[in-house]
């Protein structure tokens, strides 16, 4: 608030001045009931007081100064008003003023940034290709943008991009993207197919829905064995095509394993590392560096770029790039016989926990194996699992 | 005393409001009769104000309003 009431009276001007006199405490009464306005009043010495008006009320003290008797003295005059007085004749300040203000306009009439968040880098790069062909990169003239078209191209280029929205705010562009989750593999109800096993193991129970089944509970089938047959052979209609549907839960066995080797290697900094500085002007990229060729023999490379803008969103098309290499180098020590077997537990661990959603256990054993070189850590799991898999029937075409 | 004449006679009263003792405003001031650092004397028609402290300082003045800052030790209603 205090700043909002010096910049007001910054932009008003003010005027500071002196009284002298024995009836200064007159003087400011009858300012004030004038109209007049006053702050800062403080008494500098016996006799004399300072304060300060609006720049345009100070004539008004004039008058009022000799009704009370007192000398009033301008000390200084402060503010915009003054300032433009100052330079009124200097018209170069002010047509250079205006220039900047008007290449400020027209610079943020274009695009000077495009942000791709919540992507892969290489992602972001291949979406900015896209855009790039449909005719919107840095230096593009924001007005002349079909956004909608934009929108669609992006969306059409990429299979798994499920909702594209570019928003622009001042020059720089957001293209805000949402990755469509993968589609389960499955046959439509409406084509024939055919199921088989996705593994091998011991068919407990079949529920077949419609097709014909080929195995039973308790027999054994190999991985890609046909369960149950999508064509029906009938004497009465002949052959026809269906779309199988069965459950086939069957007893499988499976081995996860993990292999800890004694010898780790870890890459670590070394401590010394390089800068190189690029610089952008409007999207084209000037080395500022005579040699960037890289001096280490194995680094890890940090990319900064620090744009110049006003603001969030008036991003102005300048902007430094600091390539920062720092060396790296890689460190071997050895693991002990406890540590490994850790090792390896944590991470078989780690994968049963991605894999065992969807199994049931029935046993489960473990085995731990070292030698001189690694260790290695191994489950087997004899599971209850559903194997059935849908596979389409191609007419006139060789099915598994 | 009927109660308009007390509502006139509470609005002619000046409306005195204190920041801790580092700030004071002063609504209805007909006047500034003393101004020095150690003290402030203001008029407010039915009584006069005297506001006793260290650096004080009239922040501002207008229609009426003043405010004062500084340290102030203490205020006297004088007749």
């Amino acid at each position: 608030m205090k700043r909002f009431i010096g910049l007001t009276a910054w932009m008003l001007g003010c005027a500071v001045f002196e009284i002298q006199g024995a009836y200064g405490e007159r003087f400011v009464t009858e300012a004030a009931r004038a109209g007049i306005e006053i702050w800062g009043l403080r008494r500098k010495c016996p006799g004399i007081l300072e304060g300060k008006v609006r720049l345009g009320q100070y004539p008004d003290l004039a008058p009022v100064s000799l009704r009370c008797g007192v000398t009033l003295e301008l000390c200084e005059t402060r503010g915009l008003p003054v300032l433009l007085r100052r330079y009124r004749y200097r018209m170069g300040l002010l047509v250079g003023f205006l220039l900047f203000l008007i290449d400020l306009f027209v610079l943020s009439l274009f695009v000077w940034k495009i942000e791709v968040p919540g992507v892969s880098a290489a992602r972001a790069e291949e979406i900015e290709a896209v855009l790039a062909e449909n005719g919107f990169e840095v230096g593009t003239f924001a007005p002349s943008v079909n956004f909608r078209q934009l929108k669609y191209a992006v969306m059409l280029a990429f299979d798994d991009i499920s909702f594209v929205s570019v928003n622009l705010s001042g020059s720089r562009a957001v293209v805000e993207v949402v990755l469509a989750d993968p589609a389960p593999e499955h046959v439509p109800a409406d084509v024939p197919c055919n199921i088989y096993a996705s593994s091998e193991g011991q068919i407990i129970s079949i529920e077949t829905l419609e097709g014909v089944p080929y195995v039973k509970a308790g027999d054994a089938v190999v991985e890609g064995q046909l369960l149950v047959g999508g064509i029906i052979d009938s004497k009465i209609m002949g052959y026809r095509l269906v779309h199988a549907m069965a459950s086939v839960r069957a007893r499988t066995f499976r081995t996860l394993s993990v292999t800890v080797p004694y010898r780790q290697t870890e890459t670590v900094d070394t401590g010394r590392s390089r800068s190189y500085y690029s610089l952008v002007l409007f999207g084209h990229r000037f080395d500022l560096t005579l040699r960037p060729e890289p001096e280490y023999e194995q680094y890890r490379t940090e990319v900064s770029e620090s744009t110049l803008h006003i603001g969030d969103n008036l991003v102005l098309p300048f902007s430094l790039i600091r390539t920062e290499q720092t060396e790296q180098t890689e460190i071997v020590y050895r693991y002990t016989e406890e540590q490994a077997r850790e090792e390896a537990l944590r991470q078989l661990k780690e994968r049963e926990r991605i894999w065992l959603p969807g199994r049931e256990i029935e046993d489960k054993r473990e085995n731990c194996v070292s030698d001189g070189e690694c260790v290695r850590y191994a489950y087997f799991y004899t599971t209850i699992e559903q194997i059935a898999v849908s596979r389409e029937i191609y007419s006139g075409k060789d099915d598994k | 005393m009927n109660e308009r004449e007390m509502k006139n006679g509470a609005n002619s009263d000046p409306q005195i409001e204190f920041c801790g003792n580092r700030q004071v405003l002063v609504e209805g001031c007909r006047g500034i009769l003393e101004y020095e650092p150690e003290t402030i004397k203001l008029n407010t028609g039915k009584y006069n104000i005297r506001l006793n402290g260290r650096e004080l300082q009239l922040k501002h003045l207008a229609m009426g309003t003043v405010l004062v800052e500084g340290c102030l030790t203490g205020l006297e209603f004088m007749a």
